[in-house]
């Protein structure tokens, strides 16, 4: 089934939401983790693991009908 | 107008993509065992640790640990006295042909406590030593980093070429939609645009600190330029020292200097990080930024005597900070783990954009206006 013929034209507002919110994830995450020692750290790295979590959602579980 | 400047920025993707792609797959690739280096020397049994010792146990003179050092080797010229990051109970010592020699280099590692030899590293063979010199310069020294720099500079080129695409492609696409069960290069097209878009910002630091780092030799030449001869100014037309101060004291009168900073490096005379008169002391930090930051402390060779120290120039700082963000060492295993991740799916990146290029070089291509609209591949 395809749907994107049917879809409606996405602005590049919601085009650029994600992969710039994903962007401002791995930049804490990569400076705060060179920044800080301890639990900051952790919490940074999370935040650049977040891409390759919704990576890893988006190919191998979410579904398109 | 519109569809004119994605035709340019469509050219502009393709060709810096293409003329990098095969050196950025060699990178990636080559880059992966670099990521667990220690690691990996250490699984194959080919580092030696100091031994346990009671932590009261004073630690050895410098002097000693280098008299220890160049009895192996008593022809030899000493360079650097380093040792890693988070090492603290050895030294490790290299010796050279001349001062500036970098072939056939040897490596003495003693220990802190007793200047004892615990054993001769090679870091100059071995499969390590090719997946970083071919990381590196591609075994060619100089040009071969510069060249591989500017393929660095393709690359930004081309990702952020790439990130202006993703715009027409995605309009009647989903964030993260794969068409998997239409054709594969529709499949091959939509992984390479989101993997490539979601990882977009690690692969921009990483590419952009590498070219950095390509750039180094250049840097530590102008630092010498730019700040190591006024420094060493009133030394200027003097004949090299005849005898040498104690490498202690030498260290003592660095540590009086930094007494907050702990020895991160030495440079010995004629290095190309200190002067022919001089020991150049690389003094660090703790924390994970000023730890990388050293603050050279030039102490006269000859006296054991302060010369001159001065906080780094903002090219050096920034090269310095470049470093940790392209190894992706300095956050424990967590972020090594990451950076093997994300390099992977560079390498997918990588894969499938130059798939994408391959398989349609013969077929029809009709107008850009037609493949946008029907979202299909350049």
């Amino acid at each position: 089934m395809v749907t994107h013929l049917f879809m409606q034209t996405k602005n590049l507002k919601q085009i650029f939401l994600w992969p710039i919110v994903l962007g401002l994830l791995s930049i804490i995450g990569l400076v705060v983790a060179l920044l800080e020692d301890g639990l900051l750290e952790d919490i940074s790295l999370i935040g650049l693991a977040v891409p390759i979590i919704v990576i890893a959602y988006f190919y191998y579980i979410k579904k398109y009908q | 107008m519109y569809i004119k400047s994605i035709k340019t920025w469509a050219w502009v993707h393709k060709w810096s993509s293409l003329v990098c792609t095969l050196f950025m797959l060699l990178l990636c690739l080559t880059g992966l065992p670099l990521i667990f280096s220690h690691e990996i020397s250490h699984l194959l049994g080919n580092e030696v640790e100091a031994p346990d010792l009671p932590a009261t146990t004073k630690l050895a003179s410098m002097d000693s640990i280098l008299n220890n050092a160049k009895a192996l080797y008593p022809d030899r010229v000493v360079q650097f006295v380093f040792r890693d990051i988070d090492e603290d109970k050895t030294w490790t010592v290299s010796l050279g042909k001349t001062a500036t020699s970098e072939d056939d280099t040897k490596f003495v590692m003693l220990d802190a406590r007793t200047a004892n030899v615990l054993d001769e590293p090679k870091f100059n063979e071995g499969f390590m030593y090719v997946m970083f010199k071919l990381h590196v310069d591609l075994f060619a020294g100089f040009p071969g980093m510069l060249f591989l720099g500017f393929m660095g500079v393709l690359l930004i080129v081309a990702i952020i070429s790439g990130v202006v695409l993703y715009a027409p492609f995605m309009r009647r696409l989903a964030f993260g939609e794969i068409r998997k069960d239409r054709a594969p290069k529709l499949k091959r097209l939509d992984t390479h645009n989101f993997l490539g878009v979601v990882t977009l910002v690690w692969a921009l630091i990483v590419g952009l600190t590498g070219v950095i780092n390509a750039w180094s030799d250049l840097v530590v030449k102008y630092w010498q330029f730019d700040q190591m001869s006024s420094m060493i100014a009133p030394y200027k037309g003097l004949p090299p020292p005849t005898h040498y101060a104690s490498l202690q004291a030498s260290v003592d009168a660095a540590q009086a200097r930094e007494p907050d900073k702990r020895l991160g490096f030495i440079a010995f005379p004629g290095t190309t990080f200190s002067s022919p008169h001089h020991y150049g002391m690389f003094m660090r930090g703790d924390s994970p930024i000023t730890s990388r930051l050293f603050k050279p402390v030039l102490i006269d060779a000859e006296t054991a005597k302060l010369t001159d120290s001065r906080d780094l120039p903002w090219y050096l700082a920034t090269l310095l900070i470049s470093q940790p963000l392209h190894f992706g060492d300095y956050g424990g295993m967590t972020l090594k783990i990451i950076w093997l991740i994300l390099d992977v799916i560079t390498i997918v990146v990588l894969w499938t954009g130059l798939m994408l290029w391959w398989k349609k070089r013969k077929q029809h291509v009709p107008d850009i206006e037609t493949k946008i609209r029907l979202n299909e591949a350049y």
